[in-house]
């Protein structure tokens, strides 16, 4: 009976992203399935890896969102890792780390002038989008997301990947309760 | 002919039976109400029908609110039910669930709808012989039109019996 009661409640939520709150060095264990990746800039000088061991070649989108009302908050990422375009000399000198040997990238600047608002409807926030970007990683290996504010400016953010949904593990949403400020209000 | 008017007459001079739509049937909550999810402030007012019994053992919930906060307002409409355990007492606890349009009106974005399901569990206190103060929480689950979605309100407020409210206003 239980049973059933969990999975009334719990399969709703096959169409939400996993949350997960942002570390310097961001290790994704299940990088197909897609996440949600929190995150407060505080100082604005702050640049976050996210690790993502990929065991085959995907395709799959991404996108960094902000609070609505940081209207000038504008954090962008770059995608690093093999089969990407080799950066050029001013790419490589906007990002945050250097590209490691034999690795290439693609940068989301998060630069339109306007940028849609985006209502995330589990959580309840209003928030601007970079927009959805369609990445092809055309290898089975691990890439990096590198996160940063080339403005210094502050606030949270989130980062979402993916389209894959896996909430069978109910562990998955102890994050988003540990971090409720961060995800909710 | 003559037993016609004999029937109506006696039916005219009956004493009334007790209507489920009687005024003694319906109470009216003014709650103050907070979502904690998306951060909400504002009121959600609420009429009860106690349709099988006037004590609101078994109530039908109707209400509908607003809330605004940083990011959005909303205006949740409601329909459900209520069984209030102890009826007769000081002090009633309560069950509760039904359907909730939240209607969000984010800033910056057009109107998003969606239909939740919700539950309650609530608490009144009598503190007067017309009065009671209630508080309530209410978990919502969205998923059965617009997608899926959460939300928490609590709730804190008045209620008061129609025929006592309909009193204090006519004074």
């Amino acid at each position: 009976m239980m049973r059933w009661i969990l999975l009334l409640f719990l399969s709703p939520l096959a169409f939400a992203h996993r949350p997960q709150p942002v570390e310097e060095v961001t290790e994704i264990s299940a990088p197909e399935i897609s996440h949600v990746i929190g995150g407060d800039l505080v100082s604005g000088v702050e640049a976050f890896r996210i690790v993502l061991p990929f065991k085959e070649p995907v395709a799959l989108p991404m996108e960094i969102l902000v609070p609505w009302k940081l209207e000038s908050h504008r954090p962008v990422f770059a995608v690093v890792g093999p089969g990407l375009p080799t950066p050029t000399a001013e790419q490589a000198e906007f990002l945050p780390f250097a590209v490691p040997e034999g690795n290439g990238v693609i940068i989301e600047r998060n630069d339109h002038e306007e940028r849609e608002v985006y209502f995330e409807q589990v959580m309840r926030r209003t928030m601007r989008t970079s927009g959805s970007l369609a990445l092809h990683l055309p290898a089975a290996s691990t890439y990096e997301v590198w996160i940063w504010s080339p403005e210094f400016t502050v606030g949270e953010f989130w980062f979402g990947f993916g389209v894959e949904e896996d909430f069978s593990d109910p562990e998955v949403w102890d994050p988003l309760f540990e971090n409720w400020d961060l995800f909710g209000w | 002919m003559i037993s016609t008017l004999s029937l109506l007459a006696s039916l005219a001079t009956a004493p009334a039976e007790a209507s489920a739509l009687d005024a003694d049937r319906f109470s009216v909550g003014l709650p103050a109400e907070v979502n904690l999810v998306g951060l909400t402030f504002g009121a959600h007012p609420e009429v009860l029908w106690s349709p099988f019994s006037p004590d609101g053992s078994f109530q039908v919930r109707g209400s509908m609110g607003l809330g605004i906060g940083p990011e959005m307002v909303v205006v949740p409409v409601s329909l459900g039910l209520r069984q209030v355990l102890f009826p007769t007492r000081r002090v009633r606890p309560g069950l509760g669930m039904g359907l909730q349009m939240p209607n969000f009106f984010p800033s910056g974005h057009g109107f998003l709808f969606r239909v939740d399901t919700y539950m309650e569990a609530s608490l009144d206190v009598r503190v007067s012989d017309t009065i009671r103060v209630t508080a309530a929480m209410s978990p919502q689950f969205g998923g059965i039109v617009g997608g899926f979605g959460l939300g928490m309100s609590a709730r804190v407020g008045v209620q008061m019996d129609l025929p006592d409210l309909l009193t204090l206003t006519s004074d």
